[in-house]
């Protein structure tokens, strides 16, 4: 007989089994940053220890496969520069600045992508004796929540429900010209947002 | 890091004769003599480290994957080949690798670290048995669907083998900020390596080439196979992975792949499958003079701290236990397997 399974493995597999109700499934998360890697402007050689432009003819054939793309040149790599290409700090590119934004849009896209989801497990989950007795929880939270908390609280859901009805907004005004989420589009530096 | 047959799963602390990790124990049980005073050379002491390590980490990796199995592929606790014993042998020298880079690194490994070790140690040996075991069509078919978990995140749940597969793989990217630029890229590549090695097996194109073109060919698949499999396990036991380190990590994975086809060579050779150190001439005097080559890399080249005194000793004692098996493998026709046991 099966062992009990734990929650983030359950929350994990039921996650898959989103994809089976969706017609066109858009990713849900890109580990993949292959293109990325191969344009960064620098690319560090594991084999050999060194680190070149983008496109040095130094780089070795054996190496290919071996190669760390780089947007920046970390301090400690500058004693692998190539002699050939001298990687220099001018022509590093940007990381991903935007970090945070990312984040929100990220869990927008999931809002926006499994909403009807996740709308209707809330409902039943409402309905649940857990559900209630959670709902009791929060109340009873709430209600100890000093005055100047509990406005705090009441902006981060004003502005979070704002934010929402923002991007729908948007969303309605790209007309379908644009990808629904964004999903499928690469960030600017290819590293997913890694802040 | 493959696991087919007895691959990946000796035993290397618990196998391996006593006094064997020093150069007089190499000289008397390999017959290939090291030099002696190598400034490389691991302390008994290490040696009697790893031993120790090893034991407490089989128990840790029972403790922590027999649930995980039981939950959601309870057929593989009563599988016959013994495929699990060889599961948690590999999460075990996975462990061991993990703690030594986690060092290396230059960070403790703890236990939520430790537990990421053995996760990966499980979800490479259930990779490689959907790659490895199911016959050219299914093997095509897995990469790419291994391909579309990795560039959309969906993967297509249909037996309970690949539901432990995806529950394990959901807990390792739950701990560990898998978008991390050096840690995806690291992942990529290594699912490269595996392609080209997989496309390599099956397309029979290896043998074809001139002799030198294919001993070149087959010792790069062997070292970024493993090369790159060190450094993802690396980038999931440690917040971060030094550029300067990297190159390192590198060379001790390609070493062990090395070490691991010479273990595995005959019965490589009994499935068709061709490595480097099988095709070589003088397989023992080539790990050898790669062994040497690689361990004095390491040592110079790796901070001077524990975790490199580990990966040291354990490389060690790894090179003994896969000569000693290659010789008994010769002696048989059955699989290794008994040897460690």
């Amino acid at each position: 007989m099966a062992a009990a399974e734990p929650l983030g493995d359950v929350i994990a597999l039921k996650i898959q089994e989103l994809r089976r109700r969706q017609s066109e499934p858009r990713p849900l998360v890109r580990i993949d940053n292959r293109e990325a890697a191969a344009n960064a402007p620098f690319q560090f050689d594991t084999v050999e220890a060194r680190l070149h432009r983008n496109g040095c003819r130094a780089i070795p054939s054996g190496s290919r496969t071996a190669l760390y793309g780089l947007w920046q040149i970390p301090p400690q790599a500058r004693q692998y520069a190539c002699a050939v290409c001298r990687p220099e700090a001018d022509d590093e590119d940007e990381m991903a600045s935007d970090g945070v934004t990312d984040y929100v849009f990220g869990v927008l896209s999931v809002i926006d992508q499994f909403g009807s989801v996740i709308r209707e497990r809330g409902r039943e989950f409402r309905e649940s004796a857990e559900g209630r007795q959670l709902k009791a929880g929060l109340d009873g939270l709430f209600r100890n929540l000093e005055d100047r908390e509990r406005a705090t609280l009441q902006v981060v859901l004003t502005s979070l429900d704002g934010l929402l009805a923002t991007i729908a907004d948007l969303d309605k005004s790209f007309d379908g010209t644009q990808s629904h989420n964004g999903n499928g589009t690469q960030s600017r530096n290819g590293d997913g947002g890694h802040p | 890091m493959r696991h087919r047959d007895d691959r990946n799963t000796n035993r290397p602390a618990a196998s391996a004769p006593r006094g064997s990790g020093t150069s007089r124990g190499l000289d008397r049980h390999s017959g290939l003599a090291l030099p002696g005073g190598a400034s490389w050379q691991p302390d008994p002491a290490e040696i009697e480290r790893v031993d120790t390590l090893i034991r407490g980490y089989r128990e840790d990796v029972l403790a922590c994957l027999e649930p995980a199995v039981r939950t959601h592929y309870p057929e593989l606790l009563d599988n016959p080949g013994e495929e699990y014993r060889k599961m948690l042998e590999l999460s075990t020298k996975m462990t061991l690798v993990g703690h030594a880079c986690c060092e290396i690194a230059g960070y403790p490994y703890d236990e939520r670290r430790r537990l990421n070790g053995i996760l990966f140690g499980c979800c490479c040996f259930l990779a490689d048995s959907f790659i490895d075991d199911f016959g050219p069509d299914a093997t095509r078919e897995y990469l790419e669907r291994i391909e579309l978990l990795l560039t959309t995140g969906w993967f297509d749940v249909r037996t309970e083998r690949e539901q432990l597969f995806y529950a394990i793989i959901g807990r390792l990217f739950a701990a560990r900020d898998v978008l991390d630029p050096i840690l995806r890229q690291a992942i990529l590549l290594l699912f490269e390596a595996q392609r080209r090695d997989t496309e390599l097996r099956l397309g029979g194109d290896v043998a074809a080439l001139p002799r030198r073109e294919q001993l070149a060919l087959l010792r790069r698949c062997a070292r970024d196979r493993s090369g790159h499999a060190i450094t993802v396990l690396t980038g999931f036991v440690a917040p971060e992975i030094e550029l300067s380190i990297l190159p390192y990590l590198f060379t001790a994975g390609a070493l062990i792949m090395h070490i691991d086809d010479h273990g595995d060579c005959y019965s490589d050779l009994r499935h068709g499958r061709l490595t480097y150190l099988n095709q070589v001439r003088n397989p023992a005097a080539t790990l050898r003079k790669i062994f040497l080559d690689h361990i004095a890399r390491l040592h110079a080249g790796l901070p001077a701290n524990a975790g490199r005194d580990l990966m040291v000793a354990f490389l060690t004692r790894y090179f003994l236990t896969r000569l000693e098996k290659h010789k008994l493998e010769k002696q048989r026709s059955d699989s290794a397997w008994a040897v460690y046991e």
